[in-house]
């Protein structure tokens, strides 16, 4: 498979009506991922958004595989799409059954016909609110040329969710997705707070909220939100 | 030598108590050389911004315009583009650098071209 920068400006040409059109936010997701699969030939084309607890959501997707992409990622914790989210930079991974960054997700991806992904962060307003990302079932190099065009996708994603959260009309999905904007402003608070006090690394940090939520069966923002109450000692005000 | 600084004025949507992060570009401009320091991430949301400090910086059409990048933690594919057109107005024989940039940006700045109009001056 090769994109070429013809491809990717037609596509993007065509897909720029979407801008303007009266088109629903997410008829307008499928396309972009629709549009994404045909573009990248590859097996699976997938738009995530996060909800409150920081787990990315397919919002629209091209291939059943991408489903398989969030239910492990989610059941593992880990994975490309993950650490794009989580660190807010362009994650390749060419082959997965040997990719030490994520052992758990990496063989169970590769048993679900999973084995090259490409996860791109789309940002809104200093922060992420999901990833755009495309899958191969077998060993797949991506190249500059494909790290490019998802860029120029990624660009279109953000510029749909930002019309979105914008608009006047302010419909489920723009609900989710404020909360888990909200929640992650008061997570990064929290890994503040810890990293003041314990000298922890962003990662450690953010590590310890996870696994402390997840231990307690808390939500994530609520054990945050506890952190920060904490160390300003001052009432909980959580939830 | 004149030392010009905004604060971010961005139309924060976000709330819940975030008080850090947001975009600050701070811009300081001498006889023939103008230096811009971009702090937080540039996206669709602060390219407005972005636009607004680089113009004027642009007409004072500096012999070396120093764009420093070391807080820059984020930047999509649209800002670089914008960064880039505004390089192409610069005098033709300035000299334009894009100061340590991280990894992560650097990336995109190649993927868009940018990293060819420019020299990249404490490269991750």
């Amino acid at each position: 498979m090769t994109v070429t920068t013809q491809d990717v400006r037609q596509a993007l040409n065509e897909l720029g009506r979407l801008r303007f059109g009266e088109i629903r936010v997410d008829e307008a997701m499928h396309q972009i991922v629709e549009t994404t699969h045909a573009i990248f030939s590859v097996d699976g084309a997938g738009l995530m958004l996060a909800d409150a607890e920081h787990h990315l959501r397919n919002a629209a997707v091209s291939d059943e595989r991408v489903r398989h992409l969030e239910e492990l990622q989610i059941r593992h914790q880990e994975g490309p799409c993950v650490t794009a989210f989580d660190d807010k930079v362009m994650v390749g991974a060419e082959d997965l059954t040997s990719d030490p960054r994520w052992p758990a997700f990496g063989r169970a991806a590769v048993d679900r016909g999973v084995q090259a992904v490409l996860a791109s962060p789309i940002p809104y307003n200093q922060d992420a609110v999901g990833v755009v990302a495309v899958l191969s079932r077998e060993r797949h190099p991506w190249s500059a040329e494909a790290e490019l065009a998802l860029l120029a996708f990624t660009d279109l994603a953000a510029l749909l969710i930002a019309s979105m959260m914008m608009g006047e009309q302010q419909n489920e999905l723009a609900a989710q997705l404020q909360t888990a904007l909200n929640s992650r402003a008061i997570i990064e608070q929290a890994k503040g707070v810890l990293i003041g006090q314990q000298g922890l690394s962003a990662h450690a940090a953010y590590e310890q909220i996870r696994a402390q939520a997840r231990a307690e069966r808390r939500k994530i923002a609520v054990v945050a939100a506890e952190l920060v109450a904490g160390a300003v000692s001052r009432p909980d005000p959580a939830s | 030598m004149t030392l010009l600084c905004f604060p971010s004025d961005l139309p924060a949507r976000r709330t819940a108590g975030s008080a850090e992060a947001l975009l600050v570009i701070k811009v300081e401009v001498s006889q023939d050389s103008a230096t811009v320091v971009i702090n937080g991430e540039l996206d669709l949301t602060t390219q407005p911004l972005l636009i607004e400090r680089l113009s004027p910086v642009l007409r004072t059409r500096p012999r070396r315009l120093v764009l420093d990048l070391a807080g820059t933690s984020f930047i999509d594919c649209g800002s670089a583009r914008l960064i880039a057109s505004a390089v192409r107005f610069v005098p033709e024989d300035s000299r334009v650098i894009i100061r340590h940039p991280s990894r992560a940006v650097l990336r995109v700045l190649e993927l868009t071209g940018l990293d060819l109009d420019c020299e990249i001056e404490g490269a991750p």
